[in-house]
């Protein structure tokens, strides 16, 4: 406390801002930040406008990247995928599971709703909202693309296998199902997110 | 003529709000305008945020972003301003609101505003 900026007026402490900095997805972050920076009165207040503040951001956000119809039906292929790969390696890891399979689509989609509120702007050129979004348009094609995901998915699974073990050792995904549903699950939502950009096009758009 | 978008009573007055702030309000003081227009309720800071961005994605609003001002950290404010959907939409609601207005003092009489704004403001303080 006790900071100020330029024109002596009260300033929030840099290490909170920093933190809603980093809270805010990126497309958002420079306003939102310099509405809660002239609104400031004490920490508190910054963080109770910030709590109100960064979670609709966020929601917003995700909304906007992938509306609900396509969420849901992401959430349906990402399910199928996990049940089809279940059904592929049942011999190496058992029958498929329910609940294994709902607790894959859950993590699954919350890794990818975290991409969508996190990407870049929506009116940055060549914006794709697919899982693995390419860092410039015009370097990957489409099938790399596909590929990219694959490959990430792979490593994306083994990663949250660990992060799993550690916290429920006794619920463990089956390895060989795991990988080959995140495989699958890329391979069918892939292609619906870019088809999704596609449509996108022609909606109105946040101004530059 | 094409059909307009229905508004809820929030974004009705997240547009006003905009239409008051003669197309300079940005998130402060449209939050500010909101809270005066919706008193006694109070509304949050996210909520202006979420709505601006579904009316934006409706085509009823656009927005710009203005140069970094010292007030705010050297950070640029996203002002926004009404759109030809936006008006129409806002000018249908008032409209309707208008009729509604008419119908209820028919029945409660002609003063019936004035008398429920008195005794609401006695109340809310």
């Amino acid at each position: 406390m006790g900071q100020t900026d330029g024109l002596n007026n009260p300033a929030p402490p840099k290490f909170i801002e920093r933190l809603v900095a980093r809270a805010l997805p990126r497309d958002c972050r420079e306003h939102v930040l310099g509405d809660l920076h002239e609104r400031y009165t004490s920490p508190i207040g910054y963080l109770a406008d910030a709590a109100s503040a960064v979670p609709a951001t966020i929601l917003s956000r995700v909304r906007r990247a992938t509306p609900l119809p396509f969420l849901l039906l992401e959430t349906l292929l990402v399910y199928a995928g996990f049940l089809a790969a279940a059904y592929w390696s049942r011999k190496a890891d058992g029958p498929p599971n329910a609940w294994e399979a709902a607790s894959f689509t859950a993590i699954v989609m919350a890794g990818l709703l975290w991409k969508d509120a996190y990407s870049g702007p929506l009116t940055e050129p060549g914006f794709r909202p697919t899982p693995y979004s390419p860092p410039h348009p015009d370097w990957p094609p489409f099938w790399l693309r596909v590929m990219a995901g694959v490959y990430l998915t792979v490593y994306f699974s083994c990663g949250l296998r660990t992060f799993w073990w550690l916290a429920w050792p006794h619920q463990l995904h089956p390895m060989v199902t795991t990988m080959r549903a995140g495989c699958i699950a890329s391979i069918l939502i892939s292609p619906l997110r870019i088809w999704l950009d596609a449509i996108r096009e022609d909606r109105p758009r946040r101004a530059r | 003529m094409a059909r307009t978008e229905s508004l809820g009573p929030f974004e009705q007055l997240a547009l006003t709000a905009i239409l008051a702030l003669h197309d300079e309000g940005y998130g402060v003081t449209i939050h500010a305008k909101v809270e005066e227009l919706a008193r006694p309720k109070t509304v949050s800071l996210g909520a202006i945020y979420v709505t601006l961005d579904r009316l934006e994605e409706k085509g009823l609003i656009s927005s710009r972003q203005s140069a970094p001002t010292a007030e705010r950290g050297g950070r640029a404010k996203r002002c926004y301003r009404l759109e030809a959907l936006g008006e129409r939409a806002l000018h249908e609601s008032a409209v309707m609101a208008r009729r509604m207005g008419d119908s209820i003092a028919e029945i409660w009489g002609k003063d019936w505003i004035g008398n429920w704004g008195r005794q609401w403001g006695k109340q809310t303080g």
